[in-house]
């Protein structure tokens, strides 16, 4: 058997049941060639239920262990790794594979639960940013040097290691809340599932991860920047729906925050 | 590519000793109490992001020790295109690091684009063979040196097998012109999975291309034995590297320990285990 074959069925084996695998594999002295697959199966198998534990600490434990790793498994047999890296699983690779954030989403026996799937998203983005390339703090005096017409040229960015995020649920609470497991006098405490719109931007300053609530106000400003080609460009599209936000209070705002550390 | 290759040598001592792998639950010990260790392997793929903590840290802990590089994701012998991304970020990872040594393993893990994210032992073919010679030529002369090719621990044996897997591995050596690491751990338990005599797979490797050896803890299933780097190196396999030292001479040894991982200390102990054979083989030689 050429090589392409056996390395065909063998990984066909590792995300479906039932192959011949005596045609590939011999059996040992002790295992049958199935139960000797087998092993590579649940090695295959348990690295990404570590992966996506490790990525989604707060939806294993909305969901609890158990129907966490049901949930993974589900995902897992449907949606091979794609990657040679094991910290890209879950992430949408191409439109081969579904996101684990859009796959909750579509999963029926989490129809009644709308905000886990932007939580998932939340947790996928700390996990993004956390090993994002890392950014200097924006050159203040460089751009004290350039007179503000020239400002309207620039375009100004985020720092990489940051994503901006909406949801209709307050899943920055919810991921706040289940940070820590809540003791037993706070078992009567919870998040209000307050429908409504919620704006966030997980970023890194230094090495230290945060999440931070915008107003919608500033998640506009922030997303106008981020897809206009320059300042004045930005300013003009954000003035269309926010026609009486003071730019240069906002502008200032954000800079101060560190959500701005690049131009050019 | 010959001068490439032994460039570094003239320069940098060899790799001696006992080394640890370096996990992320163990940075703030290393850099808070710089502890007596000879060197640090690092897990190339831990560190193929752009920035952020593992990078910044094992600045840091580069700065005190020397380091290794050892990788999973180079899927040397598959027959999918080598993945080009990979080793331009290996390449950086080694201008930035200077490691002492580099290393992957003999095996396979994608095929079509579907990956396993684990370690596939090779079918023993005259095909297989070649294919992998082939990709790791391909990877030296890419990265400019040589890498280190480690043996891996076995469940399948395949009907297409037409050679032993240590015939195999020698062949790939020789043909490829790289290093070896080798793992007696991995020996052990694809010898006891597989029923051959591991002192036969150890003779047949060429010693002097052996530059580094890993020692890791099993798990006995009962019908096969299973690598979960999770425990202390057992008994048995401190006899097999015993055995394999007196044989090689004295290779710098390192202590893997990937699930539940313990403390340092307890790391620090198994070092020192391994540290007195070498140096009781050292004082023999
Ligand atoms: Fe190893």
């Amino acid at each position: 058997m050429q090589l392409r074959e056996v390395q065909g069925l063998f990984m066909d084996a590792m995300y479906r049941e039932s192959i011949s695998t005596e045609k590939f594999i011999k059996h040992s002295p002790k295992r049958s060639a199935d139960e000797c697959l087998a092993s590579y199966r649940g090695s295959v198998r348990g690295g990404l239920l570590k992966a996506l534990q490790d990525i989604y600490p707060v939806m294993n434990k909305l969901l609890g262990e158990h129907a966490f790793e049901g949930l993974s498994r589900k995902y897992i047999t449907s949606n091979p790794s794609r990657s040679s890296n094991i910290a890209e699983y879950s992430s949408y690779l191409s439109e081969l594979n579904d996101s684990f954030a859009d796959f909750i989403e579509s999963f029926t026996p989490l129809k009644n639960y709308h905000y886990m799937a932007d939580v998932a998203r939340l947790e996928w983005s700390w996990h993004e940013v956390f090993n994002e390339a890392d950014n200097t703090p924006l050159n203040l005096e460089q751009l004290g040097l350039m007179a503000p017409e020239q400002h309207l040229k620039l375009k100004f960015k985020r720092p990489h290691a940051s994503r901006l995020l909406r949801s209709p649920w307050p899943i920055h609470q919810i991921w706040t809340f289940n940070q820590n497991s809540p003791s037993a006098n706070d078992q009567n405490e919870s998040v209000s599932l307050i429908n409504g719109d919620y704006y966030l931007l997980v970023w890194r300053q230094g090495y230290e991860m945060r999440i931070d609530s915008l107003s919608n106000i500033e998640w506009g400003f922030l997303h106008q920047l981020e897809r206009s080609t320059c300042f004045s460009h930005a300013i003009e599209q954000f003035l269309q729906s926010h026609p009486n936000e003071n730019i240069s209070e906002l502008f200032y705002s954000v800079i101060s925050q560190g959500w701005i550390v690049d131009f050019n | 590519m010959s001068s490439i290759l032994t460039k570094r040598s003239s320069h940098t001592p060899p790799l001696c000793g006992a080394g640890l792998g370096l996990r992320s639950v163990h940075y703030q010990t290393i850099l808070e109490t710089l502890p007596n260790v000879n060197w640090f392997e690092a897990l190339t793929d831990n560190y193929m992001g752009s920035g952020g903590l593992p990078l910044h840290y094992l600045e840091q802990i580069s700065e005190h020790y020397p380091i290794t590089l050892h990788g999973v994701g180079l899927s040397l012998g598959s027959l999918d295109p080598l993945n080009t991304d990979y080793i331009q970020k290996l390449k950086q990872l080694i201008q930035r690091f200077q490691p002492r040594l580099v290393s992957d393993h003999l095996c396979w893990s994608s095929i079509d684009g579907i990956h396993g994210n684990d370690l596939f032992p090779m079918p023993y073919t005259e095909e297989a063979l070649k294919h992998i010679v082939e990709r790791i030529k391909q990877v030296q002369d890419a990265l400019g040196q040589r890498i280190l090719i480690e043996n891996v621990s076995s469940y399948v044996t395949y009907q297409s097998d037409e050679m032993t897997e240590w015939t195999f591995l020698a062949e790939v050596v020789k043909q490829a012109d790289c290093d070896l690491l080798c793992d007696v751990n991995n020996i052990y338990v694809s010898a006891q999975n597989h029923q051959f005599d591991p002192l036969v797979y150890l003779r047949a490797l060429p010693h002097e291309r052996i530059k580094e050896i890993h020692l890791a803890g099993y798990e006995d299933e009962g019908s096969h034995l299973l690598d979960t780097h999770g425990d202390v190196v057992h008994p048995p396999v401190w006899k097999l590297y015993e055995q394999a030292i007196e044989m090689i001479g004295p290779v710098a040894t390192l202590i893997e320990w990937d699930t539940n991982i313990p403390t340092f200390s307890t790391l620090q102990q198994e070092a020192k285990k391994a540290a007195l054979i070498l140096e009781q083989f050292d004082a023999a030689a």
